[in-house]
Parts: structure tokens; sequence; C-alpha cells
């Protein structure tokens, strides 16, 4: 069954209940023990309520099973919407320079790199661990990763085609919505052999020119 | 008329000695020694004037370690890396001018 139409159906079997569940007691209080003066008295969500026998009864179990199914309320919303939910940040960037004038050079935004803190990105000894916005629909998302060691290289994880989720290379396991790659990921350094420059090549440097 | 031709002659001797400056900033690896790319670079082209240093250009490196500094005039500059690390360059006249990469450690 598809997840969005299992979740509404949970959702609507849950509501049912905290309306069904509340009822049992107060009738059966009202049946077995109709003498009995059930009283409650308070404030819920903001409203006085001062009332008695049946409905003191119902109000009072429902007040229970709130606290009791709000836990299963989280698991249904979490079946509902599989992905974390992410939020956009829509803005627009400007360049200054330190006596604040406005640079324009569109190409430093080719460079720009964003990280969060706390990070979303845990790396140690070369193991990776972070997550990534899904696609809609639940599948995997259709993204090409890059992994960019500074000065040193670039890695790529390709998620954008079929033939990428299902190479041998990488498990995708849909339940707990992670891809575990079996081989290492390769960081390639962006300096060829043949590049390579000798260290006489490199200019020297002027000292305290310009001081 | 005369005057609208003699502007647009230097405007013309102007862009052709205007040279466009490339060159590649390189780092040395911590730990195998090794020289690579250096990303991320600050790149900047300074000219003393009568009124001191002026900068002409900033450039921010990419991941290959390139800088371009399209249009700048012949003379001699100073190549500033990072903030503190300066080499005197000469601009010659001539469309591309390549410069000897730097290494910054």
């Amino acid at each position: 069954m598809d997840r969005e139409i299992a979740g509404i159906m949970l959702s609507f079997a849950l509501y049912l209940t905290y309306f069904l569940i509340p009822l049992v007691p107060s009738i059966l209080i009202y049946k077995i023990f109709p003498n009995t003066s059930v009283v409650a008295s308070g404030s819920f969500s903001g409203l006085k309520i001062n009332s008695s026998g049946a409905f003191a009864a119902y109000l009072i179990t429902l007040v229970i099973s709130i606290n009791a199914l709000s836990e299963t309320e989280a698991r249904i919303l979490e079946i509902r919407n599989p992905n974390e939910p992410t939020w956009s940040i829509i803005g627009t960037l400007e360049l200054r320079d330190g006596e604040g004038n406005v640079i324009n050079n569109p190409m430093l935004f080719d460079l720009l790199e964003i990280s969060l803190e706390p990070r979303v990105l845990s790396s140690a000894n070369g193991d990776i661990h972070f997550k990534i916005p899904g696609s809609p629909d639940g599948s995997p998302p259709k993204r090409m990763i890059t992994l960019d060691v500074k000065g040193f290289g670039r890695g790529k994880i390709n998620l954008t085609s079929e033939a990428a989720l299902t190479g041998s290379d990488m498990v995708v396991n849909y339940q707990n919505r992670t891809i575990e790659f079996n081989e290492p990921i390769e960081i390639t350094t962006l300096t060829q052999p043949g590049q390579r420059y000798s260290e006489t090549s490199y200019m020297t440097p002027v000292t305290g020119a310009g001081q | 008329m005369k005057n609208m031709v003699f502007v647009l002659l230097i405007l013309v001797s102007e862009l052709a000695m205007a040279t466009n400056l490339r060159g590649r900033v390189d780092i040395r690896h911590p730990y195998t020694g090794d020289l690579f790319p250096a990303s991320g670079a600050t790149v900047e082209l300074i000219v003393f004037t009568n009124f001191g240093p002026q900068l002409v250009y900033t450039y921010f490196t990419g991941s290959d370690g390139m800088y371009y500094m399209p249009n700048i005039m012949p003379g001699n500059y100073i190549l500033r890396i990072n903030q503190y690390l300066d080499y005197q360059i000469q601009v010659l006249n001539m469309p591309y001018q390549d410069l000897r990469p730097v290494l910054v450690q």
C-alpha cells in the first residue's frame, strides 16, 4: 500500500480512537454506576470545564488518552512524511570588499560553499555520514554529490540514474532510507603526474614588496 | 570628426595593449609533500602609482588553482597571494600571458 494512503488511513483510525476510547468508560460508568457522581472541573485547552456524570468521565479519559496517543500520532506522521522535513532558504548574495564596496564578479559565486553548524556531514578517518533531501515520491534523491578535499582532489557520487542506484558498489535500503557503499569512494587528485611542476619552476616571492 | 578618430585610435591602441593574464597557485600537501592546485586562494594584482599601491584586480582560485585577469595593461605589478605573499611580475604587451605558477606553503 502506498505510504501516503496508509498514513491517511492510520490518521483517521487514530482520530476515531481519540473519540471512541473515552466513550467506553463513560458508558460503563453511566450504565453500571448511574448514581455515582463524577465531577471534572478546571481548564482544558484554554476552556474552563465544569461538568459531571458520564460526560465528566469522558473528559477525564480523553485527557489521559491524549497523552498516551500522542506518541502514536508522531509515528503516523513519520509514515506519512518519510523524509525529514526540509526547509528552503531563499535569498540573494552580495559580495563586498573590506571597505564595504559591492564587488560585481558572478564567477565568485561558483566557489560558494555552504556549511551548517551543527554539521549535517560527519566524517572521521574517511568514514562519512550525511543526509540529503529525498525525492517527493520517497525514492532516493536523484542528485550528483561532489566530495571535494580542498587542495587535493575530488570525488563524485552519482545518484542521478536508476542504473547508478542498482550498481554493485552501493546498497540502497528503501526501508531505512540509506545508501551504503561497499567499496571506498575514490577521491582523485586534480593534478596528474605529468602536470606536476618542479619546485624550480615556481616564481620566487619578493621579500617585503608592497609592505 | 578629427577628434573622434583620435579618440577611437587611442581606444583601439589601448585595447590592443591589454593583456589577459593567467596563472596557477599551488600548495604542498602536508603529508605527502606533493604539489597540488590551491583552491580558494586570493590573488590580487597591485600596481604602484604616485598615489601609492592600487588594487587592479582580485581573483579567487577555483579547485584547479587557476586565476584569470583580463585586460591588464602592460607594466610592473605585484601579484599578492593570500594577502601576504608578494611576487613582482611584468605584464607584457601581448594578447595572452601565462605567469609561472606560485607556491604557497
